[in-house]
């Protein structure tokens, strides 16, 4: 199945389906209202990124956006473990997850 | 160019028919005998006790959010592994402050003791919100 | 390579980062080392301002062009520094009222610290962005860091994932910026002035711009400002509203003044008109005055844009004059209210910030409401303070570039700005005292309030002093 992979398809498809993941992620984000779901929803658009830049970079034969994809892995990680603890934090005191009843601060 | 896809159609047509045929041939030729064992909810051949639901010690998250750092953090292992050879001491050296700057977070976890299971008093699992309404007649 | 003269061309970022690393690793041994870490903590942030003067007029490419340190850079380093050491100053007092007195604190200050290094200094987006997520994730842990109290907990929430979400559009706009020009370095980027015509930079770099102005608090991206401001230790609402938005400013004005054509200057301008409208006229129904400073640091970034699209000679020289100016009348508001503040005592609420507890301020704490005082109108830009000035250079940048409307229309809305300001005066000057407190003041506040309010004076009389630094000019 190499072959396919290699010379067929072109970057447009690599592209448009990084678009699409990003809306997904970014559509997620605004109709989701559980704080995890919220939070993995942005972890999918990172990682629609993560293959648009890692087929700019193949295609161009370049291999600086290889070198962002894994600071961006790291980075979501680091980030993926402070919103998880901000997420337990929160959970202790107020028993709830649901970012429509965390509405304490408004004007 | 689509044309090549149609290997992948193939593909996934066999795919589905093998599930399909082994799933009806199984629903055909497999003797049934229900018994109480058989039906109840696997787990390690207990019987289940209380709901699924229930919260878990904290110290797993901890564990958990630890694990999820340092095991992103190898991904730069790979990279640096390909090219070692022709980079050489330079290499090395990079990587070995990036291990040691790696290992003084490990030493911050420690120290901390946020790995330590031996504390007292064990935390007992409790459900404080219900999941379904409990009649208390 | 790395080469030897670059870790000597570094060595500002050297020392926050080595010492945010010792610090963390010492507290996580010895308990009790608080007092020591906050030391270190001071000498270090002192240690690194007084290298940065010594890069002024300098000209490096340093770590295989993956950072740059010239007049420009470390200008904005300096001020950043600066605000950090000044809210630091102040900051042991808060801590240990709340009774969060952990050296963590100090050891993330320090890496958020080192991360507005990086993004000031970055001249590739690779470290443009390490940076920003150094600095942002650093806030995030900051901002709950009151992690028995609600608000604490869900100002850091709501930053967290409104954060996380704006990063994911910095990368695809990176990501963008990268296909078209085919480098992630600026010197590539920048070279060939053709492609900056391209739509797909142009969305490219709309993106990129969006992670930041969301950072600044600039018009569709400030909703989460007041809420984050309120909910953070105040002390942190200081050090994010203006060590946190001098790094973000710093590293998209040089990106700004270089790509950005006229094309940009009209969406620039409404998005700064707007910012001043909202900022400006939400405060004026704010009663708390931690949301009322949120919605002012909202309208300062209005402000400032005013002058980044301006986009002349004039812009970085009168951005960065507004952001020092800005640090020192915003923080040292700031430090009081954090001063003046009461420890929660059980109750899941921040006390003593509602302006109605400022009544009468004047007669029972006059060495807290004099420079506030001085700070609230230098903020609504009454001369001869450093706020003037720094609002005069900023509307005199954009009437260069014939911007003529946009500097009345922000004349008008700093007119605005006096009101609320100088309620908080007539509350403490002329109304009679809501309660008789005392408050308690530590040598270390009352130094760096000192300090604010000195240079605040300092440059209002003497602006010329702070661009005499420079010898060269500004690019």
């Amino acid at each position: 199945m190499i072959f396919i992979f290699s010379n067929m398809v072109s970057l447009d498809y690599f592209l448009t389906l990084s678009i699409i993941l990003f809306s997904i992620g970014v559509i997620g984000v605004l109709i989701r209202r559980n704080a995890i779901i919220i939070f993995m929803s942005i972890e999918l658009m990172l990682n629609s990124v993560n293959l648009s830049l890692i087929s700019f970079s193949s295609f161009m034969g370049d291999s600086q956006g290889q070198i962002l994809v894994f600071f961006v892995m790291a980075v979501a990680a680091a980030e993926a473990a402070v919103g998880l603890a901000i997420i337990i934090a929160l959970f202790r005191n107020k028993e709830t997850i649901n970012i429509d009843e965390i509405n304490i601060l408004k004007w | 160019m689509f044309a090549d896809y149609g290997q992948i159609l193939v593909f996934m047509l066999f795919a589905i028919a093998f599930v399909a045929i082994a799933f009806f041939v199984a629903l055909f030729l497999a003797p049934k005998k229900p018994s109480y064992s058989k039906e109840s909810t696997y787990e390690c051949g207990e019987d289940t006790e209380g709901e699924t639901w229930v919260r878990f010690n904290v110290r797993y998250y901890v564990v958990a959010l630890i694990f999820i750092i340092f095991d992103v953090e190898v991904v730069f292992l790979f990279p640096w592994a390909v090219v070692f050879k022709e980079l050489g001491l330079f290499a090395f050296v990079e990587m070995a402050v990036f291990l040691i700057i790696l290992i003084l977070g490990f030493v911050y976890v420690l120290a901390k003791g946020d790995l330590q299971w031996d504390k007292p008093q064990p935390v007992i699992p409790e459900l404080k919100r219900q999941i379904f309404k409990v009649d208390s007649n | 390579m790395i080469k030897t003269i670059d870790f000597l061309n570094s060595i500002p970022l050297l020392i926050i980062s080595v010492s945010a690393v010792i610090t963390i690793l010492v507290g996580s041994f010895y308990k009790k080392s608080t007092k020591y870490v906050y030391a270190v903590t001071l000498i270090a942030l002192i240690a690194a301002i007084y290298y940065s003067f010594g890069y002024l007029d300098k000209e490096y490419l340093i770590y295989n062009n993956f950072l740059r340190v010239n007049n420009i850079t470390t200008l904005f380093s300096i001020i950043a520094l600066f605000a950090v050491l000044l809210s630091t100053l102040s900051a042991k007092a808060y801590i240990e009222k709340e009774e969060i007195n952990f050296i963590e604190f100090y050891s993330l200050v320090l890496f958020s610290t080192a991360g507005m290094l990086i993004m000031i200094q970055s001249y590739n987006l690779i470290t443009v962005f390490v940076g920003l997520e150094l600095m942002s994730i650093s806030f995030y842990i900051l901002t709950g860091f009151l992690r028995k109290r609600i608000k604490s907990n869900e100002s850091a929430l709501k930053y967290f994932l409104l954060g996380a979400f704006m990063t994911g559009f910095l990368l695809f706009g990176i990501s963008l910026i990268y296909g078209i020009t085919g480098s992630m370095s600026y010197a590539n980027i920048f070279q060939d002035t053709s492609v900056f015509k391209n739509p797909v930079f142009l969305i490219g770099s709309a993106l990129f711009m969006i992670g930041f102005f969301f950072k600044m608090g600039l018009f569709p991206f400030h909703l989460w400002v007041p809420d984050v401001y309120e909910g953070a230790p105040t002390t942190i609402t200081g050090l994010m509203s203006t060590a946190g938005k001098i790094a973000a400013v710093g590293t998209i004005t040089p990106f700004i003044v270089y790509t950005a054509s006229d094309n940009f200057r009209l969406i620039f301008s409404i998005i700064a008109l707007l910012t001043m409208l909202i900022g400006n006229v939400t405060a004026l129904a704010q009663s708390n005055i931690k949301r009322i400073l949120a919605f002012s640091s909202i309208a300062s970034a209005g402000y400032i844009l005013v002058g980044v699209a301006a986009m002349n000679d004039l812009s970085i020289k009168s951005v960065s004059f507004y952001l020092l100016a800005y640090t020192l009348m915003q923080l040292g508001a700031f430090i009081i209210v954090s001063l003046i503040e009461k420890p929660a005592e059980g109750i899941n609420e921040y006390r003593n910030v509602d302006i109605e507890d400022y009544k009468g301020l004047a007669r029972t704490n006059p060495q807290l409401a004099i420079p506030l005082t001085i700070f609230l109108f230098s903020l609504g830009g009454i001369p001869p303070l450093a706020g003037f000035w720094g609002k005069y250079y900023l509307f005199y940048a954009a009437i260069q570039s014939n911007l003529i409307w946009l500097s009345i229309s922000a004349i008008l809305f700093s007119v605005i700005s006096l009101y609320y300001y100088l309620k908080i005066v007539v509350y403490m000057w002329f109304n009679p005292p809501a309660n008789g407190d005392v408050y308690k003041i530590d040598s270390m506040p009352s130094l760096s309030i000192l300090i604010a309010a000195f240079l605040t004076f300092l440059f209002g009389i003497f602006p010329q002093y702070f661009f005499a630094l420079f010898k060269t000019p500004f690019k």
